[in-house]
């Protein structure tokens, strides 16, 4: 089976900080990948550079085989890739429910009814449809997140890259977003995410990978992952709750 | 609360209202030539060919993003090409303000190309500097009269009347369609996919590019139907002044300057707000052009204090007080049981 997102070598410092050194990695289509690594590593640089937001100084990326290196954030978008921001980025002036609508009509290319129709939906599913009518700028900061995820999911996406998006909430505020990664990750979509709160991410990743100093030092099965003692140093006093 | 018990829409009772307001208004208006004296259709004219700038301003800066304060550059082109197509081509005037409005818009696909790569304050001055390069241009080709400027031709302006009454109707009539033709432009613009995305690009350009918004395509789109407009309205506004120079043509505070202050004190960013604005300036114009500098040193208080007490202009204070929206240009979710 070919891979539905693959770095190649890649590349990206800034100044004297690699983020990525040769960095490898193949994804399969509908996987759920976890991504760990020190407050630095350059995690949420490597979604970045999936989505298009930074360049790669070296290597390429490709994306159902095809090097889409050369594509805007929009293009990407629009192929499929969508990525939920660590700091919700909401449309301040527009409604939670308009802020969906922008995905669907401009990611997924949807006509109005359409669009309007899987907004709504999604705005059920992720429990945002009282708010439907107020100014996405005045949620709270759980409402935020389910805003950032629900928009993310009216781009139709094949691969949703998360990037934090637990962090912050409350175990009992991060249950029902887990519930609805569950969801996406049930119905074939793609899953890269990027996370701190370990039992978040457990109970939806099937592989994880830890990256540290520009590679990835260890990837495999969670648990694994996890005991494994080069990971245990670097993540010294992090417990394993999951 | 189901998905498929509420519905969206972007109607209300008061959009309705306001619908039915605007047609009167458009009915007022276009059978003022059967009720109004001359001096009341040149100041409606007047009034019509600014609220058509201070539209197209406030679509450039208050929904794009793109603060220009170098609109003066397409209401110079459009009056150039006028004059330039009536003294070479013999052409009807408002054939030739139309020709020379899609040739403005043409035009500013190389200027956007160039403006682009800047933002903000950079974006701003430039667009200044290219008005400025536009009229000292304009200077030095004999062609189109040097910086004496040129005439309309007797026969294009008989093209449009024998009678100077007959005149000013025809250009009345002609400024009330061309601002129908923007407003609704504008207003069917922003409700459409395009309207989307230029919001979502104002709230926040990168999270709107990540959820596949063209952002550059989408302001090129406005800044090029904004060149038109901006254009045709030039055209228009020289029609009725039979003259035209560099220096009155590409004038910085004739035709952006004072466009800036009706979309400011009326509310930047929001579709009423330059004909609030509009309506504003005309009225202090009104009663206080008599009196010399102090109109200016007023116009300038005025909008001192508006900045300071109220920087989202009046109907953007009176719109966020009273959640007010006449137009039905968002959306509103309701549940079927309240519709």
């Amino acid at each position: 089976m070919a891979a539905i997102l693959a770095l190649r070598a890649l590349t990206k410092s800034f100044g004297a900080i690699t983020i990525a050194r040769d960095l490898n990695l193949e994804i399969q289509e509908g996987e759920a990948v976890g991504i760990l690594g020190p407050n630095g590593a350059g995690k949420t640089t490597i979604l970045a550079l999936m989505t298009g937001a930074l360049r790669p100084d070296n290597g390429s990326i490709e994306y159902e085989g095809l090097d889409i290196r050369g594509m805007s954030v929009e293009e990407r978008c629009r192929l499929g890739m969508a990525r939920a921001f660590q700091i919700p980025q909401p449309f301040g002036g527009m409604t939670v429910f308009e802020n969906v609508m922008v995905a669907a009509r401009h990611g997924a290319g949807l006509n109005a009814k359409e669009a309007q129709a899987i907004s709504l939906e999604l705005l059920e599913r992720s429990g945002l449809l009282p708010f439907a009518n107020l100014a996405a700028g005045k949620l709270t900061l759980l409402n935020r997140k389910r805003l950032e995820l629900t928009r993310a999911l009216a781009t139709k996406p094949k691969v949703l890259l998360l990037d934090e998006i637990a962090g912050g909430l409350s175990q009992l505020e991060s249950e029902d977003l887990i519930n609805l990664i569950l969801q996406v990750k049930e119905s074939g979509v793609t899953i890269v995410w990027i996370e701190h709160v370990l039992h978040a991410l457990l109970s939806v990743v099937s592989r994880t990978l830890v990256l540290y100093q520009g590679n990835f030092i260890a990837d495999g099965d969670p648990h694994k992952v996890l005991a494994d003692p080069k990971v245990s140093e670097i993540y010294m006093g992090i417990e394993v709750d999951g | 609360m189901k998905s498929n018990s509420v519905s969206a829409t972007r109607h209300s009772r008061t959009t309705h209202l306001a619908l039915v307001f605007v047609g009167v208004c458009a009915l007022v208006f276009a059978s003022a030539p059967l009720w109004a004296g001359a001096n009341i259709l040149r100041l409606l004219t007047d009034f019509f060919l600014y609220l058509s700038l201070a539209c197209l301003w406030n679509f450039l800066v208050g929904y794009a993003g793109l603060v220009s304060i170098g609109q003066q550059a397409f209401v110079g082109l459009g009056a150039y090409g006028l004059f330039t197509l009536s003294r070479y081509t013999g052409l009807n005037p408002l054939v030739s303000v139309l020709i020379a409005s899609v040739v403005v818009a043409a035009l500013s696909i190389p200027f956007a190309a160039l403006l682009f790569r800047l933002k903000g304050a950079y974006f701003a001055i430039s667009s200044w500097v290219l008005a400025e390069v536009l009229r000292l241009t304009a200077q030095f080709i004999p062609q189109i009269g040097g910086s004496s400027g040129m005439s309309l031709p007797i026969e294009a302006a008989r093209a449009l009347g024998a009678q100077p009454a007959v005149r000013f109707t025809t250009i009345y009539l002609a400024a009330f369609i061309a601002l129908l033709m923007i407003l609704s432009g504008i207003y069917f613009t922003l409700q459409s996919r395009t309207g989307l995305a230029l919001t979502a690009i104002r709230d926040n350009e990168l999270a709107a590019r990540s959820n596949g918004v063209n952002a550059n395509r989408t302001k090129l789109i406005v800044y090029v139907l904004t060149a038109f407009g901006t254009a045709a309205t030039g055209g228009l506004i020289f029609l009725q002044r039979l003259r035209v120079t560099p220096d009155s043509a590409f004038s910085i505070s004739d035709w952006t300057a004072l466009v800036i202050f009706m979309v400011v004190i009326g509310g930047v960013g929001t579709f009423e707000g330059p004909i609030i604005g509009a309506v504003l300036f005309f009225l202090l114009r009104g009663t206080l052009a008599d009196f010399g500098p102090f109109y200016m040193i007023s116009l300038g208080a005025v909008a001192i204090l508006i900045m300071i007490y109220n920087p989202r202009g009046l109907w953007g204070h009176v719109r966020d007080r009273w959640h007010l929206q006449l137009l039905p240009l968002n959306f509103r979710i309701l549940s079927k049981q309240d519709s």
